[in-house]
């Protein structure tokens, strides 16, 4: 390969790989010779790959290909390599693009706990105290309709904080109800329209608190259906509300409007507040963040979210195999899209008849053909009755 | 319908599905037809005005099984047009759903073929044109 070439790939922060048919290295560039120590020339060593390769070779296994393997380095950092593997574009011979996966298994592993902690650690105790905070609750909308004169300073702060602990509490024993009882990779058949109307019920007495009215439309009459988690896309579209509310201006209006297009439905949320800066806007979508200034007397309005509202509303977006886009459009409106696919998502397996299937099939085949045998000789035994009869 | 031998239409978005349900069916007399989502099976139905509709319920695109189910209970052309709805899922929500989309019949996944074939020619013998809830 031409030393530019090399050098060009051999920046890429991903491996490739070029296999002749019988495994030996045509070219591999500088980061997956460090990951697998492969050496140009020779077959390839590492056994899943050559698992692989054989397998194609003998037409059994199918390209592309996406396996996961160890690193067999000693001095290298991942221990997981994602491969792809697929025929070359230069001739006879296979493709291999290799991936780092270790970052993004550590990203998952603190998610996947996280989750554990919420589903087995505090689903159940907030679900208890779930009633202890509906009294506390009803407590404070009571002491908030009492005379203003009867209110200090302290009192008013005190109501202020109370209610926004609650509420932050709320959500989260939303989320921990979410992840213990309800499946993210769900089937459920979900109605746009009905998820927004039981969104709206569920965000009506946070959407009156902060002034703001909620208008829905919608255009189609023939609205695709979307397949999922309908649990987990409300605790999505409740998590943008959340911080939505926050962040709107009071008194104004938001507006949903339900589109079906082609394959997809688009939920596109309208409102009139802050919008995230342009340049701010992945720092968002990360769990957890905190844009707190460390020091500070009082949180801004900046740091009023939970931190866990957006990112997980993209999460579980993607998931569903959709997406999400903000858009800020003449200086206040903000225009906040999801896109999710319509019907059910495409099966990765589709090719393959599940196994249960199989049976039965295998199962009923010889009795289909027992029968199909015997009406061919009641056929055959009819049609030698009917000559008879003729003749 | 002109044809003598009964027109059956597969709406399945799993090629292998529909090649079993094909494989099945070629035991009997029947004109088939295939289409791998709703949005085509609709179009065919309209077209063909067939006897069955083999229908799955869960499809990538903007009409599922249900949909296309409903709509072909809406069309005065099909009137004549049994459907089999055929589903992975068997909860009672969903059959529910089925039977208010006006579907004939419900075949759950993993279907037998002896069932499949039994509840085609069930419908075919009670008459074309005369639907028969489940």
């Amino acid at each position: 390969m031409a030393s530019g070439i090399q050098g060009l790939f051999d920046n890429l922060s991903d491996g490739l790989v070029i296999l002749a048919p019988t495994g030996v290295v045509k070219f591999a560039n500088q980061m997956v010779q460090r990951w697998l120590n492969l050496q140009p020339g020779k077959t390839i060593a590492h056994d899943q790959i050559k698992k692989y390769v054989q397998g194609a070779q003998g037409g059994y296994q199918r390209l592309p290909a996406a396996f996961i393997i160890d690193s067999t380095s000693r001095q290298c950092s991942p221990s997981k390599l994602q491969v792809v593997m697929d025929h070359s574009p230069l001739g006879e011979g296979y493709a291999l693009v290799v991936r780092n996966r270790t970052q993004e298994e550590r990203y998952d592993t603190v998610m996947n706990n996280f989750a554990d902690l919420f589903q087995h650690g505090m689903a159940e105790p907030f679900h208890h105290f779930m009633r202890h905070f509906a009294v506390i609750q009803g407590r404070c909308r009571q002491l908030a309709q009492l005379p203003e004169a009867r209110f200090t300073d302290a009192d008013r702060q005190w109501l202020a904080e109370g209610n926004e602990l609650l509420e932050k509490v709320t959500l989260l024993s939303s989320y921990a109800f979410a992840f213990s009882h309800a499946p993210l990779f769900a089937s459920e058949r979900i109605e746009p329209l009905r998820l927004i109307n039981t969104l709206s019920a569920r965000v009506a007495e946070k959407m009156q608190r902060t002034r703001l009215t909620l208008k829905i439309h919608t255009d189609n009459r023939d609205m695709p259906v979307v397949y999922g988690s309908e649990a987990w896309l409300l605790e999505a579209l409740n998590g943008y509300f959340h911080y939505l509310a926050d962040h709107a201006h009071p008194g104004t209006a938001v507006e949903i409007q339900l589109k079906g297009f082609g394959n997809f439905v688009l939920f596109v949320i309208t409102n009139h507040g802050c919008a995230i800066p342009v340049f701010d806007r992945e720092e968002r979508f990360k769990p957890f963040l905190s844009t707190a200034v460390p020091g500070a007397d009082k949180p801004n309005l900046e740091t009023r979210d939970l931190g866990l509202g957006l990112p997980l509303c993209r999460k579980i977006i993607e998931l569903h195999k959709g997406n999400l886009r903000m858009q800020e459009e003449e200086g206040e409106l903000v225009s906040f899209e999801i896109e999710l696919p319509a019907g059910a998502p495409v099966s990765v397996d589709q090719h393959e008849v599940s196994a249960e299937q199989a049976k039965r099939y295998a199962e009923d085949l010889a009795l289909l053909m027992q029968r199909q045998s015997r009406k061919k000789a009641s056929d055959a035994t009819l049609q030698v009755v009917r000559e008879g009869v003729s003749s | 319908m002109s044809s003598q031998t009964p027109v059956i239409l597969i709406v399945e978005d799993q090629p292998d599905i529909r090649k079993l349900i094909r494989m099945t069916l070629d035991f009997g007399s029947y004109t088939l037809h295939e289409a791998e989502n709703g949005d085509d099976g609709w179009r065919l139905a309209q077209g063909l005005r067939p006897d069955i509709v083999l229908l799955d319920v869960m499809m990538p695109g903007s009409l599922d099984g249900y949909q296309v189910c409903a709509k072909i209970r809406g069309d005065r052309n099909l009137l004549h047009t049994a459907v089999v709805l055929l589903t992975a899922r068997g909860q009672e929500k969903d059959l529910e759903t089925g039977r208010q989309a006006g579907a004939d019949r419900y075949l759950t996944k993993p279907f037998s073929p002896l069932e499949l074939i039994d509840t085609v020619d069930n419908l075919l013998a009670h008459g074309r044109g005369v639907r028969h809830v489940a």
